[in-house]
């Protein structure tokens, strides 16, 4: 559930709302940094939305009749509200990236290679592989694998069908993996 | 079959590596967001806080309290006990009242009765006179409470207070028929014809 943080805080004058803000900032911002950078494709990109979608969410658990929030309640809005910019900063004509890599073709399963190989990698390999795929399967692949989100959810925030998010998560793991396995 | 164990462990080792991945933010996002948040809350929330700072001061809500129940209670009190100008018209005084002139000399005036089959402004008064002492014309009219009958019909007469008839001459009562006090018509009170009205003149 993480910490809880009270609405009156924030609003309360004499530096009160300073410190709740620091106290806020210092818990949460470094996971919604971590987040931002997940699911945007340049670190650029990520430091602009985590900042901008911060604020948005605080003002929106402010404005809501509720006390008080914890931080799962935060970093779920915080997700849905980059997830929504980020769909909405999208320009141009999507096209279904469902075509493997041509190197990728050439690997084989080896047997005699550690299968364990991935387990040395660093987090943020990983998170470039990620920041391969398409838009639409990077944003689903995050948020049902990773952030436990529902594919109804998904639905719901993405306004596609529950069966397009099915095929876009398999798409996305296939194309995710099959990228991890290559730098063997 | 091997692709697909190898795929589910990948994704399990995925889920332990980023589902909690962070990364420190600078001092330009902190101050940034500092400085946003104040200027949202200045410029969006001023009215709000400090309504919601007054609902939560319990100190306010007491006299708030207060003054509304203060406020409900005169509101109540003017409710039951209304002024008294209607309830002097709705009920009229059941006791005769006394004054005295100036003379110190007692007059005791009837209730008026106001006949409900006629025009309510219309009332007729009636003045009983004290046996004991005489007065005359003059002294009823230098009383305080002068008031003047005048004539509306044959039969109802309308009372007018506060007026003071100018003077007539009167025949002055002699002191040796004491026991028989004429009484001067009074040019104030006209004889009223008897009625359903139960007040009447009284001659003594």
């Amino acid at each position: 559930m993480g910490n809880i943080y009270h609405k009156q805080d924030f609003l309360a004058h004499h530096n009160k709302d300073v410190e709740a803000l620091n106290n806020l900032i210092t818990q949460v911002l470094p996971r919604c940094n971590g987040l931002a950078k997940r699911y945007c494709k340049t670190d650029e990109q990520a430091n602009e939305l985590a900042v901008k979608c911060f604020l948005n969410v605080l003002k929106e658990l402010l404005n809501r009749k509720e006390d008080e929030f914890d931080e799962t309640t935060f970093l779920k809005q915080f997700i849905i509200y980059l997830v929504k910019t980020l769909l909405a900063q999208r320009t141009g004509i999507l096209i279904a990236d469902t075509t493997i890599v041509a190197i990728l073709k050439k690997t084989q399963s080896n047997l005699f290679t550690n299968s364990e190989y991935y387990k040395k990698l660093p987090a943020d390999e990983f998170i470039q592989h990620i920041r391969k795929l398409n838009t639409l399967q990077q944003i689903v692949f995050n948020m049902l694998v990773l952030d436990n989100f529902s594919i109804t959810e998904v639905a719901e925030i993405i306004q596609h069908s529950e069966l397009s998010i099915k095929a876009l998560i398999e798409r996305a793991k296939y194309n995710l993996y099959t990228s991890i396995k290559s730098i063997v | 079959m091997a692709d697909i164990n190898q795929d589910k462990l990948i994704e399990e080792h995925l889920k332990r590596l980023l589902s909690d991945y962070s990364v420190g933010y600078t001092e330009e996002q902190k101050t940034k967001i500092i400085n946003e948040f104040q200027h949202f809350k200045l410029h969006n929330n001023n009215i709000k806080i400090s309504f919601r700072e007054i609902i939560r001061n319990k100190t306010l809500q007491f006299f708030i309290g207060t003054i509304i129940l203060v406020l409900l209670l005169i509101y109540v009190f003017v409710k039951i006990f209304p002024s008294e100008k209607k309830d002097v018209i709705n009920n009229p005084p059941s006791e005769p009242s006394t004054y005295t002139t100036t003379n110190n000399d007692t007059c005791q005036i009837s209730p008026y009765h106001i006949d409900s089959a006629k025009d309510k402004s219309s009332a007729t008064l009636t003045i009983h006179i004290s046996p004991k002492d005489t007065i005359s014309n003059k002294q009823l009219l230098n009383s305080d409470i002068s008031t003047q009958i005048t004539e509306t019909s044959p039969k109802t007469v309308s009372l007018d207070t506060l007026y003071n008839k100018p003077k007539r001459k009167k025949k002055r009562i002699s002191k040796k028929n004491t026991d028989t006090d004429e009484i001067v018509p009074l040019p104030l009170l006209e004889p009223q014809k008897p009625q359903s009205n139960p007040d009447t003149r009284e001659e003594e």
